[in-house]
């Protein structure tokens, strides 16, 4: 049986690599796709683009401007009316707008009267930028009066008794790309392995070589593990290169310990790619594999977590989730990078790994089973 | 050479890498030929067919075909060719009448002569009734029957097919050699490569190759006739001993085995059928049967193959 | 060019679509499936954060903060530790988010006029919901702190309204509450309408593969009309699902379509030219279906979820991402969606974007038309 299923890797080997074009393509392609898209996300939603309309021209508007640019998040450039908002709004060329009424300073001195109303419109159709630009909005606009009020009357200074002191842990930074990242890596790694081997029964099937396979004493078994071995390898490669450049280049940090980590990623890579070899046992041509499979890619990166934590989505799909070895994966992935955590602390979540692995397995096996009976 | 060449090599050659597959080849094929390309496996018979049809450059040597360069002008040939690939190259999900009328379509095969031929094609490859079956469920004789309607479907001056009848029953091989008897009748150049001797015996003449060239080019009766010395039928009681005796005899020239069969090719048939007795049965070898015959092609391909390797080996 | 031959090949090809059921349903229908599932993991738009807190005060004050933190949907208070060491666990086990630390001591520096201190410790890890939590946390600490201290305001002539120096007018155009589905529907309809290009690629690369393409390129069939045999039908079979996920969007989702439908079926039959343009010069050097899938996702899918702009909006790519970004059509196509679809605009305001996908489909059908060889 061993040296069948060894025949049969060979085999897949000398195809894989028979093709010039197909293993640079499969080791490469992610590696250049993970480091645009590592480097695109490293930057953060910040420097938006935003129109602002002065109406004041004073010293506090200017100085509110300031503190707008400080935050980072606004890359002002000015405009003259309300109808150019409108305009650098629809055309995309803006994605917030702020408004200064006249008289801005004026209200804002007199603590006796009115506060003064600054307008921030932002561009709901692109909903992450435009959450994130009106929290900071808030943000600056509250310290910047505060610090404007306080200046202005020193008594007022005892306004805000709570001092709030801010610890953050696992991510001091709170960098975004220390999360985008891992997850960028472990989809892309899951993809690349689940699509490699859902086309590997699915070829065979439609170039008539299954036929010849399954004449022969091969089980089907063996041919699943002889089939899992290269895509496994392919993925696991591609998830140790790709770990390399993420955390020489992207600075994500590694507090873990690796030999757990290649454990586990091991592990896992073998239950993601269960998934490919069942949508293969089911495709009749490679054409069906791709469009199974790109459904399942695409519901896959939802539960990523990658737009989304999982836990703000709806119920059902909190429970459809945890079909997914994905998302206990990054979980797991992200406790040992980021948390330096150990299996005590995620064992759940390599449980479910395991179980889920068993299932995919088992099913896979006896599709492949029923199918050759038809 | 009377009539002008319809197919014309020189020096031809096309390699893969470090491997050369056709090398040097010089071909001559006249009008309403059939062209027979025989060879071991690997002797560059596809690749010299895919050159002649020009879906393939070569990397040496020029060809033309029905009067046009296959590099410089390869979409007249196109026009004017039909060609049929060793593997199955139709649509198998669509029927065969889809199958037939795509390529009517692709032709430009129009109005009612495009109707009529279909129907005169379904006739004659006898695949009326099949005509709305899906060409993938044909069995393995009636897809290539298909094959040939549709490359014929714009009456081609000349028919590249290559090794069309392997893999198919002999009911099916006969009835296929038919058809092409029909359109050599018509005057329709065939180029076909063949791994059969019975079929390339039926060809105008034959084109030997092995190792990317031509090893001899002339009639079936020709080449057969270039064999040296006569030849005998013998069946042995124990025929492997019976050749090893026999090929260390001075007056043999050469054994060649067919399953119980041996057949030698002697100086003399006459004076060798009273010694071959005696001398296997000094071995303890009998002589079960025995009698002169004629050579066939395979015997003429095999003793000119060996001699061209025993040649090289030297 | 000859049309005739254009046509057989359309046909044949849209034959091939037809005839493998399974492929032609999922073919119409996986746009449409997975613009239902994410659009309905999207649905949700309010993030409560799992929060904790630790009181260490136990006092009525620390209660009746503690009261005002889970006052809104936005935190959830989710454990009460009784130690710092479970505030640890509570956290490496991302069951909560953040903790807030009230002090020993809190209601008694509250109450003596000095400025009383708490700590909130987060988890970093998800900085957007990290973020979302210090937010939240803040903004009732002050509100609370507000509250405590009103008396003294009064005394120096400051009225409760002035806590809040500044008033910020917050508008969200064309998304008022800013639903999480207005935005990501429309953009992810450019993601989906990329798999009739992939299977575009595929259908080319599978001649190949099976051997068809020999006995194609051996007739008087021209390049250019063997392409847009090729290409046509794909492009029908993409338009056809267009009207299905604009149903999907307006009848599942409940998002109004604010543009005119014509000129958005008509942008989306030229981002399929440009997405199946691509996908053709791509199946010309793909030996194997293999090769094509493999380099279709790696262009489609990946690049289409993290670069078109869907979460990361176009305007703040680097210089060389936006190039990138720039060549890759559903970059284009997610702008132009979201402009037709969300707010309303016509072909004045999406001219660049249309215009650059005209571009992008030319110059790669030009490069297919150029490359492909009728030769083995």
């Amino acid at each position: 049986m061993l040296n069948r299923i060894w025949q049969l890797i060979i085999k897949e080997f000398i195809q894989l690599f028979r093709d010039r074009l197909m293993a640079p393509f499969v080791l490469l392609g992610p590696l250049t796709e993970l480091l645009m898209i590592a480097w695109s996300t490293s930057q953060g939603i910040d420097h938006l683009p935003t129109a602002v309309l002065d109406l004041d021209q004073s010293n506090a508007s200017r100085g509110l401007i300031t503190a707008m640019v400080n935050s980072e998040t606004f890359d002002p450039y000015f405009v003259a009316s309300f109808d150019e908002i409108t305009e650098e709004i629809d055309r995309g060329r803006a994605l917030v707008a702020w408004t200064i009424p006249r008289g801005f300073q004026t209200q804002l001195l007199d603590l006796s009267g009115d506060a003064p109303a600054v307008q921030v419109i932002v561009d709901g159709a692109d909903v992450v930028a435009a959450q994130t630009a009106a929290e900071v909005a808030q943000g600056v606009v509250a310290s910047y009066g505060q610090q404007v009020a306080v200046q202005s009357s020193p008594a007022a200074a005892g306004l805000f008794p709570l001092d709030v002191s801010l610890r953050v842990w696992f991510n001091e930074e709170m960098k975004e790309s220390n999360y985008m990242i891992p997850s960028e890596l472990g989809f892309i790694a899951a993809a690349i392995t689940a699509m490699v081997a859902s086309m590997a029964i699915a070829r065979e099937r439609e170039l008539g070589t299954l036929e010849q396979l399954m004449v022969t004493p091969l089980r089907s078994v063996e041919l699943v593990i002889g089939k899992s071995v290269m895509a496994v390898a392919l993925g696991y490669t591609e998830f140790l290169l790709m770990l390399g450049m993420v955390v020489w280049l992207f600075d994500v940090p590694m507090r873990g310990s690796y030999p757990l980590l290649m454990v586990l990623a091991l592990l896992y890579m073998l239950v993601e790619l269960g998934w490919g070899l069942m949508i293969s046992a089911v495709a009749r041509t490679q054409m069906q594999a791709l469009l199974i499979a790109f459904a399942v890619i695409m519901v896959m990166i939802i539960f990523s977590g990658y737009a989304f934590p999982v836990e703000t989505m709806p119920r059902f799909m909190q429970i459809i989730a945890n079909f997914f070895p994905l998302k206990h994966w990054l979980v797991v992935f992200r406790s040992i990078l980021l948390k330096g955590a150990g299996v005590s602390v995620f064992w759940r979540e390599l449980l479910a790994i395991a179980g889920l692995g068993a299932a995919i397995y088992t099913g896979t096996v006896l599709l492949l089973r029923r199918r050759r009976l038809q | 050479m009377t009539s002008r060449l319809i197919i014309e090599t020189d020096q031809l050659a096309r390699a893969f890498g470090d491997v050369v597959a056709v090398d040097g080849l010089c071909l001559q094929v006249r009008p309403g030929e059939i062209f027979g390309l025989v060879g071991p496996d690997g002797a560059g018979k596809t690749t010299t067919i895919r050159l002649l049809a020009a879906i393939m450059d070569p990397t040496g040597g020029s060809a033309r075909v029905a009067g046009f360069d296959t590099v410089t002008e390869p979409e007249p040939i196109k026009r004017r060719i039909g060609y049929m690939a060793q593997r199955f190259n139709l649509y198998g999900d669509l029927s065969v009448w889809e199958n037939l009328n795509f390529f009517a379509d692709v032709f430009e095969v129009a109005g009612s002569e495009r109707r009529e031929r279909i129907e005169r094609l379904l006739n004659f490859a006898r695949l009326t009734e099949f005509r709305d079956r899906r060409a993938a469920h044909l069995s393995g004789g009636m897809q290539k029957k298909l094959a040939l309607a549709c490359t014929l479907i714009h009456t081609p001056e000349i028919i590249f097919l290559d090794e069309p009848t392997t893999g198919v029953d002999p009911v099916s091989r006969r009835e296929f050699w038919g058809i092409l008897t029909d359109l050599h009748l018509e005057g329709i150049t065939l180029v076909i490569s063949t791994p059969y001797m019975d079929e390339a015996e039926r060809c105008s003449r034959v084109g030997l190759m092995y190792q990317g060239s031509l090893v001899v080019c002339d009639t079936p009766e020709r080449v057969k006739a270039m064999t040296r010395g006569e030849l005998i039928a013998l069946w042995p009681s124990d025929p492997r001993r019976a050749k090893d005796i026999l090929a260390r005899h001075g007056e043999v020239l050469e054994v060649q085995t067919y399953g119980d069969q041996l057949r030698l090719f002697v100086r003399d048939a006459g004076s060798a059928m009273g010694w071959i007795d005696t001398a296997l049965a000094a071995h303890g070898v009998e002589v079960l049967e025995m009698r002169p015959t004629r050579p066939r092609m395979e015997e003429a391909f095999i003793s000119l193959i060996q001699g061209r390797m025993a040649s090289e080996g030297s | 060019m000859n049309w005739r031959r254009v046509l057989s090949i359309m046909r044949k090809e849209w034959w091939h679509i037809t005839r493998d059921r399974a492929s032609f349903v999922l073919l119409m229908l996986s746009p449409v499936l997975v613009l239902v599932t994410m659009g309905y993991a999207f649905s949700v738009d309010i993030k409560d954060v799992k929060i904790g807190v630790l009181d260490q005060d136990l006092s009525q004050l620390s209660r009746a903060y503690l009261a005002q933190l889970s006052s809104s949907g936005a935190l959830r208070l989710e454990a009460l530790p009784a130690s710092l060491s479970e505030v640890e666990q509570l956290l490496m086990r991302g069951q909560v988010k953040a903790v807030v630390v009230i002090p020993r001591g809190f209601e008694r520096d509250l109450k003596a006029g000095r400025t009383g201190a708490v700590q909130v410790v987060v988890d970093g890890t998800d900085p957007s919901t990290a973020g979302h939590a210090i937010r939240h946390i803040g903004s009732h600490t002050e509100h609370f702190a507000a509250q405590q201290v009103g008396d003294r305001l009064a005394r120096l002539g400051i009225s409760l309204n002035r806590l809040e120096p500044i008033e910020l007018r917050l508008r969200a155009w064309y998304n008022p509450s800013l639903r999480y589905t207005v935005s990501m529907i429309p953009a992810l309809v450019g993601i989906v309408l990329s798999v009739p290009a992939m299977a575009a690629s595929l259908a080319l690369a599978r001649e190949r593969e099976l051997g068809t393409l020999e006995g194609l390129i051996a007739t008087p069939i021209g390049r250019t009309e063997l392409i847009a045999g090729k290409l046509v039908p794909y492009m029908l079979a993409g338009l056809l699902s267009v009207p299905l996920c604009v149903a999907t969007a307006v009848y599942g989702y409940n998002l109004d379509f604010h543009g005119n439908l014509w000129l958005y079926l008509a942008l989306s039959a030229v981002f399929l030219f440009a997405t199946m343009s691509i996908a053709l010069f791509i199946s010309i050097f793909a030996k194997s279906q293999q090769v094509a899938i493999m380099a279709s996702m790696i262009i489609f899918l990946f690049s289409g979820f993290f670069m078109s702009g869907l979460l990361i909006p176009f305007a703040l790519m680097g210089p060389l991402l936006k190039l990138e970004a720039f060549m890759f059509p559903t970059t284009h196509f997610v702008i132009i969606s979201r402009g037709i679809f969300v707010k309303g605009v016509g072909l004045g305001e999406l001219q660049g974007y249309s215009i650059a996908l005209v571009g992008i489909g030319v110059v790669f059908m030009a490069l297919t038309v150029l490359m492909f060889k009728k030769k083995l």
